[in-house]
């Protein structure tokens, strides 16, 4: 059963671009990256409920990787993508053994990777390297070796395998002795040492697997828009909308960021578009502040995400009523 | 043979745990009693790696675990539980003790199979898809158990498993750890419950103010007059 739902889901993915082009397509599998990128985050933020703002900084030097590549003419675009997540790598792995080496937690660790992710915006901002404030432009010839394509088509397929590819590996992990050490420390710190889980080093470890597959969505990211800037590619704003994503769909779960991630993008897209009939920029902004409550409601009245709360009520469901005649209600 | 030798934590002028000499087998039951603050739970977090001792020796089987981190101890095969249950609470019991059973097993299948036979043995299988939230407490304490078991320790630390157990859950709980026991794993309690000091504790050990002033058999201990004075004041003294 879920099988064949699994089944039909990538099939109707697949035959999708039969039906939408064009700009849609491109609306589409932007909505996809951001699924993919949630994801990513989901392995540290979600089962390792650290909270990573940090994840900005690592989208944004694949991005910028690519770009570098395209504007000093280094190389093709696609060896640009392996050099990201190298960097980023190293960065990471930095940033987590600072980070966690010192047994930052919680708000701490949250706070300490906000303020990482603004002084890499401020760094990009004022070096002329990196464009400065107008960011970069990717201007390259189409060819695969580019990855520069006359259509998106190809820009889907590669999103849809990478989306589905991450959703296949959350699911593996979940179940992994690396998934049951992360779920493990979130869950309770203090036991998982007692079991005998080195949890600094568990968390460095995700955090740097989450890293790397952060990075190569952000160099996808600049290869099917054509730039980066730091405002958007760099700061805290991409960073949130990443949490966000997994936050929607549901934190430590499969399903909930790739869902959270298109939602989130689905929600800014009409909000452009409600925007555009009626053609006032005061709208728009309004649309913003719209946008900002339908989350903050969502977020309190689901702390859990959508598929974290059906989640929920499905283990409620079965304490309640047992499974016929192994649990009853008395045993409870 | 699980040892220290005047093991002590001082936290400035406070003295914690003070020159405390304490062996266990992996054969025995040993039970540490003593009053409230009488440095007890302190004493399990330095032997399990929680806490740094502040001078003093410890060792297994001969070989020193001094300044080993929580996770390197357990690893060795000494695994504590907490005074206050700390299941994690968002997974099913079944979840829990996979997560135990992860330290020496490789695959998820594996690590079910070995979860489901320690949830058999304690008497929680048939609540194995609840969420540990969702467990009344004598059942948190089995769960509890049963996540240190699944790691297959060579010692257990036990610290006040029995606390808010009727006398009838003390008994299960107490068929538990003898089954525990018979397959070979040293257990260290740190126990209130006289009944099962006397049930379980083939040795006994007293604290009192961070120091050892009893050990012995639970009858020797629970006749000792310091450890009477220790536990209910000095009579003679406010007689006086």
């Amino acid at each position: 059963m879920t099988k064949l739902l699994v089944g039909l889901i990538i099939l109707a993915g697949l035959c999708f671009p039969f039906f939408v082009g064009g700009y849609y397509l491109k609306l589409t599998l932007l909505a996809l990256l951001y699924a993919y990128l949630s994801s990513s985050w989901n392995i540290i933020g979600g089962y390792g409920g650290q909270m990573s703002f940090a994840h900005g900084i690592f989208f944004g030097i694949g991005a910028y990787t690519v770009a570098l590549f395209s504007v000093y003419q280094v190389a093709p675009l696609v060896f640009a993508i392996p050099v990201g997540i190298v960097i980023v790598a190293c960065v990471s792995f930095v940033v987590a053994r600072v980070c966690f080496g010192y047994e930052l937690s919680g708000i701490h660790f949250a706070v300490g990777t906000i303020l990482l992710a603004e002084i890499a915006r401020i760094m990009a901002i004022n070096s002329s390297f990196l464009g400065r404030s107008q960011g970069l432009q990717i201007h390259v010839e189409a060819s695969i070796w580019n990855l520069q394509f006359e259509s998106y088509l190809p820009f889907y397929y590669i999103v849809f395998a990478m989306t589905v590819a991450i959703a296949a590996g959350t699911y593996w992990l979940q179940r992994s002795r690396l998934g049951f050490r992360l779920i493990s420390l979130r869950e309770q710190e203090q036991s998982a040492k007692a079991l005998g889980i080195n949890t600094t080093r568990t968390k460095q470890v995700a955090f740097v697997i989450s890293a790397v597959l952060t990075a190569a969505g952000g160099a996808m990211h600049a290869l099917v828009v054509g730039f980066v800037e730091p405002d958007f590619n760099l700061g805290l704003l991409l960073a949130l909308t990443i949490v966000m994503g997994a936050v929607l769909g549901g934190r430590g779960t499969v399903l909930g960021p790739i869902l959270g991630g298109i939602l989130v993008q689905a929600v800014q897209e009409l909000l452009v578009v409600a925007g555009g009939i009626v053609g006032t920029t005061s709208v728009s902004a309004l649309a913003q502040v719209v946008y900002g409550l339908f989350f903050v409601f969502i977020i309190l009245g689901f702390p859990r995400g959508i598929v974290g709360t059906l989640q929920r009520q499905h283990f409620d469901r079965q304490a309640v009523l047992g499974e016929p005649g192994k649990i009853t209600p008395a045993s409870l | 043979m699980l040892e220290t030798k005047s093991l002590s934590k001082r936290y400035g002028g406070l003295v914690a745990v003070a020159d405390v000499d304490f062996r266990a087998a992996t054969d025995e039951v040993v039970a540490i009693i003593g009053p409230n603050g009488a440095g007890k739970t302190t004493f399990f977090n330095l032997l399990s790696g929680f806490q740094r001792p502040s001078s003093g020796e410890m060792s297994l089987d001969g070989k020193s675990i001094m300044g080993l981190q929580a996770h390197q101890v357990s690893n060795l095969g000494v695994v504590r539980t907490f005074q206050v249950c700390r299941p994690f609470p968002d997974l099913s019991t079944l979840e829990n003790v996979v997560a135990g059973a992860y330290a020496h097993c490789t695959t998820y299948r594996e690590a079910v199979e070995v979860a489901e036979a320690v949830l058999e043995e304690v008497g929680l299988f048939h609540k194995r898809r609840f969420l540990a939230n969702y467990l009344t407490l004598p059942d948190m304490k089995r769960l509890e158990l049963a996540r240190a078991l699944a790691t297959r320790p060579r010692y257990l630390l036990l610290d006040e498993v029995m606390a808010g157990l009727n006398v009838r859950e003390q008994h299960e709980v107490g068929d538990v750890i003898e089954a525990i026991h018979r397959r070979g794993v040293g257990v260290v309690l740190v126990e209130h419950s006289i009944t099962m000091v006397v049930r379980l504790g083939r040795r006994v050990m007293c604290l009192s103010a961070g120091r050892k002033i009893a050990e012995g058999t639970a009858r020797e201990v629970l006749s000792d007059p310091d450890v009477q004075s220790a536990y209910m004041g000095a009579a003679n003294d406010e007689a006086a």
